[in-house]
């Protein structure tokens, strides 16, 4: 058994307890992630699963990191002309 | 039917396979189809549609979203553009995403002058920023980031596009301005090509933001015939993936 594979599985179980991340925007559910700084980053783990959609994220206030849906498709408020 | 929009069919399936899929598009949608063939020589000998051209890069032959390139598909199809003044525009379409009535090439043509656009195509948006895996990977990457430095009219040529690699469309200037550059190799298309129509001075619009007529193309999972069927009778224009027969579908003549 190897550490990476270790590692592997323990952050699975992590993120599966992990709060929702929610679009600013529409309000829909991104994923579960745990959010954290770490050397200079801000860590976001479980933002890359295969079921995770594409979300863009920008600093919405000077204090505060917003998720946003890239995908029209799935936002609606991005049909009704919200940001992308 | 539409002369003015090039179908530029990119499949790599067997001959017989390809020559049922564009006599089904022939059919449903009249109007000038180019085969880009990404399959072996031989299949591609075999097909007897006569619009035809062999895509020889090996990174359409490499694992799925690695490095496939569009640049010898889009070529092509300006070279046809470069002979029919008539046509205006192009759609690319994997072998997969299959219309379901006729009116997709109307569906296209007027979206790409509604909006102005070059480059239209399923969540054809900025992709800076974001956590999608091909920027990503692409961040950093010397070649493309000196390619962009050197072509960009853009204020910040480090910008990156993506869109679904089927059913965008390029209008004719921008198809030529894209066919103009020099292409660093193998940078993958899904990216590569949105991310350079910006930085060549075209707008890129997303389908999704003007309409419903790609509210059927998704990455995955494949479309049943059953669920193609039904979508149709719903008055679905088109649908992507779709790996079944053909022949499931009905007769193409008779649709719509």
């Amino acid at each position: 058994m190897s550490d990476e594979s270790f590692k592997g599985r323990l952050t699975r179980r992590l993120v599966r307890v992990a709060p929702w991340q929610r679009c600013e925007e529409c309000g829909g559910r991104l994923f579960r992630a745990w959010i954290y700084p770490s050397r200079g980053q801000i860590k976001v783990l479980g933002a890359d699963g295969d079921l995770v959609p594409v979300v863009r994220a920008d600093f919405e206030s000077r204090t505060r990191i917003g998720f946003r849906h890239v995908d029209a498709s799935v936002c609606r408020r991005i049909r009704e002309g919200g940001r992308p | 039917m539409s002369d003015r929009l090039l179908k530029v069919v990119v499949s790599h399936l067997e001959a017989d396979a390809v020559d049922e899929h564009l006599a089904y598009l022939a059919t449903l949608c009249p109007g000038p189809i180019l085969l880009c063939h990404g399959g072996t020589p031989e299949r591609f000998a075999a097909v007897r549609w006569p619009r035809k051209r062999f895509l020889a890069h090996p990174g359409l032959r490499s694992p799925a979203a690695t490095f496939q390139t569009y640049d010898e598909a889009l070529e092509a199809a300006h070279e046809v553009l470069e002979a029919d003044r008539r046509i205006d525009a192009i759609v690319v379409l994997e072998y997969d995403q299959v219309p379901l009535a006729p009116g997709l090439d109307e569906a296209v043509l007027a979206l790409l002058e509604q909006t102005g656009a070059g480059l239209v195509g399923k969540t054809a948006v900025d992709r800076t920023a974001t956590n999608w895996w091909h920027r990503v990977r692409y961040r950093d990457d010397p070649a493309l980031l000196e390619h962009l430095r050197r072509v960009s009219v853009r204020e910040d040529p480090t910008r990156i596009y993506g869109c679904l690699g089927t059913g965008f469309a390029m209008t004719r200037e921008a198809l030529a301005a894209y066919v103009a550059v020099e292409h660093p190799d193998g940078i993958y298309n899904e990216l590569y090509v949105p991310t350079l129509v910006h930085h060549l001075g075209f707008r890129v619009e997303d389908v999704d933001a003007h309409g419903d007529l790609y509210a059927h193309v998704r990455f995955e999972p494949s479309y049943t015939p059953a669920e193609a069927r039904a979508l149709r009778d719903a008055g679905v224009l088109v649908v992507h993936p779709y790996k079944e027969p053909l022949a499931q579908l009905g007769d193409p003549a008779a649709a719509g």
